[in-house]
C-alpha cells in the first residue's frame, strides 16, 4: 500500500503527463493542497517509489536556468499503476457507505 | 541576460552541504529544481528573497535526505551481513580457522588483562587508598619500611591532622590456643587502634573504631574465626595468646573477612597494641633504636605529602639527641604512597615480597601479540581467497558501489568475525579461568558487573582485531578494477606479494620469541635448582620453633636423635632459604676492607657445631665449632668464603674479628664479642639465586635460636615423624603443637612467581603457534587449490609426488627460516634483560635458538606437508577435468 505522499506524488505525475518533473509536481501540490513541501519533501518519496520499481524516469536537456542541469521526467510503471488502482480500491472500500463529509 | 549566466556565488555554500550530505543520483537533478526555482522567484521578487528562499530549501530538506540516507545504509548493512554470513558458512573451513584463531587471541588478551588489572588493583580497596603513606627510613643510601616503635606515637602528638597507625609482625609465630586447639600463627599482627581509620578492611563485625583500643583485644579474620571456633559469630569469646612464655587471655572484639588477595601483605589475626602497651618491657618501647614495624599515615584531604616531609628533618631533630640522628634507624626519609607499594617498592624491610611493575607490561604485551597472530591469520586468508570475492567485488562496483562503500562492507564482515570470536572468548575464558589460575598461581577473577575497565578492554579488543583483520583485505579487495575482474583476468598466483609474505614472517618471529621465551624460563629455573647451592636441602625438616628450646638446646637434640633415621639435629637463627635479617657491625683484623675506620657490616648468623653438617655445607679451612673447646661458644668466628674475599685476606685462621650488635634481649641490649676466626666455609645460597652470596659470619648464640632442622635418612620419613613428636611434647614445655615443613619445599616457594610465568608463558607461546601454523595450513592448502590445474598438468609431464610437495612448501619453509633469523637477535636480547634479574643465571647457548627454531619448523612443516600431501595425492584427470 502506499503511503499517503506517495500516492499524492503518483497522482499528480499522471496530472502532469509530459511535464513531470521536480519544480512542477511542487507546484501542482502546493496548489491543489495548499502545504508547502520542500524539495527533500518530495525527492526522498520519489526515490524511494523509483527503487520499488513504481516510477522510471527519462533524463531531459540541461538548460542555463538550472545552473547547467538536466531535468528529470517521471512516469509511472505498470508496477507503479497496479499500486495506485490497489490504493484506490482500498480507500474506496474504506468509504463504503459512509455519506460524504461535507466542508460546511 | 547576462545576468542569469552570472555564478550563483551566494548560493554555493548551500550546494556544497547538499552534495556533502546527499549521495544520490538524484542530486544534481535536485540541484537543478532548486536553481531553476531561484531563478523564477529571482525575477519577480529580486536576489536576495530569492537566495532566502534557496537556503531554506536546503535546511528543510536536509534532515529528510539525512534520514532517508541513513535508512538505505542500514539496510545495505543488512545486506553486508547477509552475505558475510553466507560466506562463512560456505567456507566452512577458512572460517573455523578465522574464528579459532581470534578466539584464542582474544581469550589470551582477556587472560592477560585480568591478571595486569588485579596487579594493578593492589590496596586500592580502601577507602582513602590514595592518602595513605608508608612512613620510610633511609641511611647510607638504603631505604627500609621499618620504624621505631615510638614513630608512631611522636607522630600523633606532632601531626595532629594524620592518622597513624602501626603494624608489627613478630619475627617467630606465636602459639594462640582455645582449649584443644593450638596452632602457631604465622600471620599475626601487632596493631593500632587505629586501624580502621586509616584503612578499611571489609568488615563482618565489631566496632571499627573501638575494636582495637582497650588491651587484651584481638580482632580475627573469618577463616581464622571458623578455625578456632567453628563459626564467624565469635565476638566477645576468649583465645589465649602464647607470647614471651607467658599466657594471656585476649578478647574478640572484631571480625573481618579475609583480606583480599590484592593486598601488599596479608593477616589472620590482629592484636591491639595496647596489649603491646601493657605487656612488654618499656624500653622497648620507647626506645628509637627498636625498628620493628611499618608504620602508615592517611593524609587529610588535599594535604600533600611533601609538605610533611618537609617538617620531617625538624620532627627529627626535636626527638632525637645528636648522635642517634646519624643511627640509620632513626631517620625518616619519605612518605611512600600505598598503591604504589605492590608494584614499585623494592626497599628493604617489606612484610611480603611485591611484584614487578615490568611483569605488567610484559603481560600486557603478551596478550595483543598473540592476538597479533591471529589478525595476521585473517589478513592472509582474506587476500588469498580474494579470487572467490573478486567477482562480487566486481559487480558490486558496476552497480554503483563507490570503494567506500566496498571497503565498509568487508570491514563489517571482519567485525562479524571479531564479534563471533569475542563471545567465544569470554565463554573460553570464563570457563579455562579455573584452569588457568591453578596453572600460574594465581586468584583472577574473572566478572563483568561493575567491572568497567573490562568492559573497556573488550570493546578495545573487538575494535582493534576487527580493525586490524580488516583493513588490510578490505583496501585490497575494494581496488579490484571491474572490467579486470569480470573478464576473469585476476590472477593471484604470479604477483609478487611481500605483504603477505611479511606478515607470515612477522606470525612466526612472534612465535618463536615466545617459545625461546619460555625455553629460557625453565632453563634459568632447572639451572636453579641444578646448581651447587652450596648446602644439600633433601631429607631436611625444619621446625620454626627453636625459642622454646633455646635455653636448653641439647635436650632436644639428643631426644631427636634417638630415632635410627634421625642424622643430626641443629637449631640456628637462619636457614638456608630464609633471609637473612641479622646484620652485625664488624670490626676485622686490618680494619673496614676500604681502609677506613668504619665498622663493616656484615651478615650473622647464629648456629650450632651441627649446622654445617646438617646442611651439608663444606669447609674450605679451619675447622668448626666444637664442645671440645668451650670458648667456640664466646669468641669463635667462621666465615664464609664471600667475606673473606671481601676483606682480602689470604691467611683467614687466626685473625682476630669482633663483631658489636643489639641482642634483642632487654636485660642486655648491646653485645660486643671478640674472637678469632677458626674456620672458612664455602659459599652458599641463603637466599634465592637473585641475591648475591654476601659476606657471612657464624657464630654461637642460643638467644637467636629460632629454626630446628632435623637432617634423616633418605627413607618414608612417617614412623620418624610420629615419634619427633611424641619427644617434642614430652621434651617442651608449654603444650606447644608440633608443626614442621621440609627445606625443598621451601625452597620451591623462592621461585614461585618464575614457576608461574614458565608455565603461563609456555600456554601463550603454544597459543600463538598453534593460531600461526593454523593460518599456514589455512595458505597452503588454499594455495595448492588454486593451482589444481598447474599440479595435474605438472604431474602429466612426470612430476612427482614428492615434488609436488616441495613445490607448494617451499615458499613457507623460507619464511620460516627468514622469521628464525630475525627472533633469534631480539629474543637473546629480551631474555638477557631478564636474565639480569638474576645474580646467578644460566647461559643462552646456541642450541636454545636453535631448538626454538626446529620446534617451529617442525610445527610449520607438518601443517604444510598435511595440505601438500593431499594436494599431491589429486589423479592429473580429475585435476584437469574442468576448464
Amino acid at each position: 500500500m502506499l503511503s499517503r505522499t506517495e500516492e499524492m506524488i503518483m497522482l499528480a505525475i499522471c496530472q502532469l503527463k509530459e511535464n513531470a518533473y521536480g519544480v512542477t509536481i511542487r507546484t501542482y501540490l502546493n496548489e491543489v493542497t495548499g502545504q508547502h513541501f520542500s524539495v527533500g519533501g518530495i525527492y526522498v518519496p520519489l526515490d524511494r517509489l523509483v527503487r520499488k520499481g513504481f516510477l522510471h524516469y527519462r533524463q531531459g536537456e540541461p538548460t542555463p536556468e538550472r545552473g547547467g542541469m538536466s531535468k528529470r521526467f517521471f512516469e509511472l510503471t505498470a508496477k507503479g499503476q497496479h499500486a495506485l488502482a490497489e490504493t484506490k480500491a482500498i480507500q474506496d472500500k474504506l468509504w463504503e457507505g459512509l455519506s460524504g463529509f461535507s466542508l460546511a | 541576460m547576462a545576468k542569469i549566466f552570472k555564478k550563483g556565488a551566494g548560493r554555493r555554500p548551500a550546494k556544497w552541504l547538499l552534495t556533502r550530505f546527499v549521495d544520490w543520483e538524484h542530486r544534481d537533478v535536485i540541484i537543478g529544481d532548486l536553481e531553476e526555482g531561484w531563478h523564477a522567484l529571482q525575477e519577480e521578487n529580486g536576489n536576495a528573497i530569492a537566495t532566502l528562499w534557496y537556503y531554506g530549501q536546503v535546511m528543510q530538506s536536509l534532515p529528510a535526505f539525512l534520514f532517508s540516507s541513513l535508512k538505505w545504509q542500514i539496510n545495505m548493512f543488512r545486506n553486508y551481513l547477509k552475505i558475510s554470513i553466507r560466506n562463512l558458512l560456505r567456507d566452512k573451513g577458512y572460517s573455523l580457522i578465522n574464528i579459532s584463531g581470534l578466539t584464542l587471541g582474544t581469550a589470551c588478551c582477556i587472560l592477560m588483562f585480568l591478571f595486569v588489572q588485579h596487579e594493578l588493583s593492589f590496596d586500592r580497596f580502601h577507602e582513602a587508598s590514595d592518602r595513605i603513606y608508608r612512613v620510610i627510613r633511609e641511611s647510607g643510601g638504603k631505604q627500609s619500611a621499618v620504624t621505631a616503635f615510638m614513630l608512631a606515637p611522636t607522630m600523633r602528638t606532632d601531626f595532629p591532622d594524620l592518622k597513624v597507625v602501626r603494624f608489627r609482625k613478630d619475627r617467630a609465630p606465636s602459639l594462640v590456643k582455645k582449649e584443644e586447639k593450638k596452632f602457631f600463627e604465622n600471620r599475626m599482627f601487632w596493631v593500632d587502634a587505629d586501624m580502621q581509620k586509616v584503612f578499611s578492611f571489609p568488615q563482618i563485625s565489631g566496632d571499627p573504631n573501638t575494636m582495637l583500643q582497650a588491651p587484651y583485644t584481638v580482632v580475627l579474620t573469618a577463616s581464622t574465626a571458623r578455625k578456632y571456633f567453628g563459626t564467624t559469630d565469635v565476638l566477645g569469646e576468649n583465645l589465649t595468646l602464647r607470647w614471651n612464655e607467658m599466657d594471656r587471655e585476649l578478647r574478640v572484639t572484631g571480625v573481618l573477612e579475609d583480606v583480599p588477595s590484592n593486598a601488599h601483605f596479608q593477616f589472620d589475626m590482629l592484636v591491639s597494641f595496647a596489649t603491646a602497651e601493657a605487656t612488654w618491657p618499656k624500653e622497648i618501647l620507647e626506645n628509637w633504636d627498636f625498628a620493628y614495624a611499618q608504620t602508615y599515615v592517611l593524609l587529610p584531604e588535599d594535604r600533600h605529602p611533601a609538605a610533611y616531609e618537609a617538617m620531617f628533618p625538624d620532627f627529627v631533630g626535636r626527638h632525637l639527641n645528636e648522635e642517634k640522628k646519624e643511627d640509620y634507624k632513626s631517620t625518616l626519609a619519605s612518605l611512600q604512597p600505598l598503591t604504589s607499594i605492590h608494584l614499585h617498592s623494592k626497599i628493604g624491610g617489606e612484610v611480603e615480597a611485591n611484584g614487578e611493575i615490568l611483569y605488567v607490561y610484559f603481560a600486557a604485551i603478551l596478550g595483543f601479540l598473540v592476538l597479533l597472530v591471529a589478525c595476521i591469520n585473517y589478513m592472509n586468508l582474506s587476500t588469498a581467497r580474494a579470487a572467490r570475492r573478486a567477482k562480487e567485488v566486481g559487480v558490486r562496483k558496476v552497480t554503483g558501489a563507490n570503494r567506500q562503500q566496498i571497503i565498509f562492507q568487508f570491514l563489517s564482515e571482519s567485525f562479524l568475525f571479531a564479534g563471533i570470536a569475542l563471545l567465544l572468548a569470554l565463554l573460553l575464558t570464563k570457563s579455562m579461568l579455573p584452569f588457568f589460575n591453578q596453572l600460574v598461581n594465581k586468584k583472577l577473577a574473572f566478572s563483568l558487573d561493575g567491572n568497567y575497565a573490562l568492559l573497556g578492554i573488550l570493546v578495545l579488543v573487538f575494535l582493534l582485531s576487527g580493525l586490524v583483520s580488516g583493513s588490510y583485505p578490505a583496501f585490497y579487495l575494494s581496488a579490484f578494477k571491474p572490467v579486470t575482474v569480470l573478464k576473469g583476468a585476476l590472477s593471484i598466483r604470479n604477483s609478487r606479494f611481500p605483504v603477505r609474505q611479511l606478515l607470515v614472517v612477522t606470525q612466526f618471529t612472534i612465535s618463536i620469541m615466545l617459545i625461546i621465551g619460555t625455553i629460557a624460563i625453565y632453563k634459568q629455573l632447572d639451572f636453579v635448582k641444578q646448581k651447587r647451592l652450596g648446602y644439600n636441602k633433601e631429607q631436611v625438616l625444619i621446625i620454626p620453633q627453636g625459642r622454646r628450646v633455646r635455653e636448653n638446646p641439647e635436650r632436644i637434640k639428643q631426644a631427636f636423635l634417638q630415632h635410627p633415621d634421625v642424622l643430626e639435629v641443629s637449631i640456628s637463627s637462619h636457614i638456608p632459604t630464609t633471609h637473612l635479617s641479622i646484620e652485625v657491625a664488624s670490626k676485622p683484623e686490618g680494619g673496614h676492607p676500604d681502609g677506613t675506620n668504619d665498622t663493616w657490616p656484615i651478615k650473622a648468623v647464629s648456629v650450632d657445631p651441627e649446622f654445617f653438617e646438617s646442611f651439608g655445607m663444606k669447609f674450605s679451612e679451619g675447622r668448626n665449632f666444637s664442645k671440645a673447646y668451650p670458648t667456640d661458644s664466646l669468641g669463635a668466628f667462621i666465615l664464609n668464603q664471600a667475606a673473606v674475599k671481601a676483606l682480602a685476606w689470604e691467611a683467614p685462621l687466626g685473625k682476630q674479628f669482633a663483631a658489636t650488635f643489639r641482642t634483642g634481649s632487654a636485660s642486655q641490649p648491646v653485645e660486643t664479642r671478640e674472637g678469632q676466626i677458626i674456620g672458612v666455609v664455602e659459599d652458599a645460597h641463603f637466599e634465592s639465586l637473585h641475591t648475591e652470596i654476601e659476606p657471612t659470619v657464624f657464630f654461637i648464640k642460643p638467644f637467636w635460636y629460632f629454626y630446628i632442622a632435623v637432617k634423616f635418612r633418605p627413607t618414608n620419613p612417617e614412623p620418624m615423624l610420629a615419634f619427633l613428636e611424641k619427644q617434642w611434647s614430652s621434651v617442651v614445655p608449654g603444650d606447644y603443637p608440633f608443626e614442621y615443613t621440609f627445606l625443598d619445599e621451601h625452597f620451591a616457594q623462592l621461585y614461585e612467581t618464575e614457576e608461574a610465568w614458565g608455565k603461563g608463558l609456555a600456554a601463550m607461546a603454544a597459543m600463538a603457534i598453534f593460531v600461526a601454523c593454523l593460518g599456514l595450513l589455512g595458505l597452503v592448502s588454499f594455495l595448492a587449490e588454486q593451482r589444481t590445474k598447474e599440479i595435474g598438468i605438472r604431474k602429466v609431464l612426470g612430476s612427482s609426488n614428492f615434488a609436488i610437495m616441495h613445490l607448494l612448501s617451499q615458499e613457507f619453509i623460507k619464511l620460516v627460516i627468514v622469521a628464525n633469523l630475525i627472533a633469534w637477535p631480539l629474543a637473546y636480547l629480551l631474555v638477557h634483560r631478564w636474565l639480569e634479574n638474576f645474580a646467578y643465571r644460566t647461559g643462552l647457548p646456541w642450541w636454545v635458538f636453535l631448538l626454538a627454531g626446529l620446534l617451529t619448523f617442525g610445527f610449520a612443516v607438518f601443517s604444510v606437508s598435511f595440505q601438500a600431501v593431499r594436494a599431491s595425492q589429486i589423479k592429473p584427470a580429475d585435476a584437469l577435468r574442468w576448464e
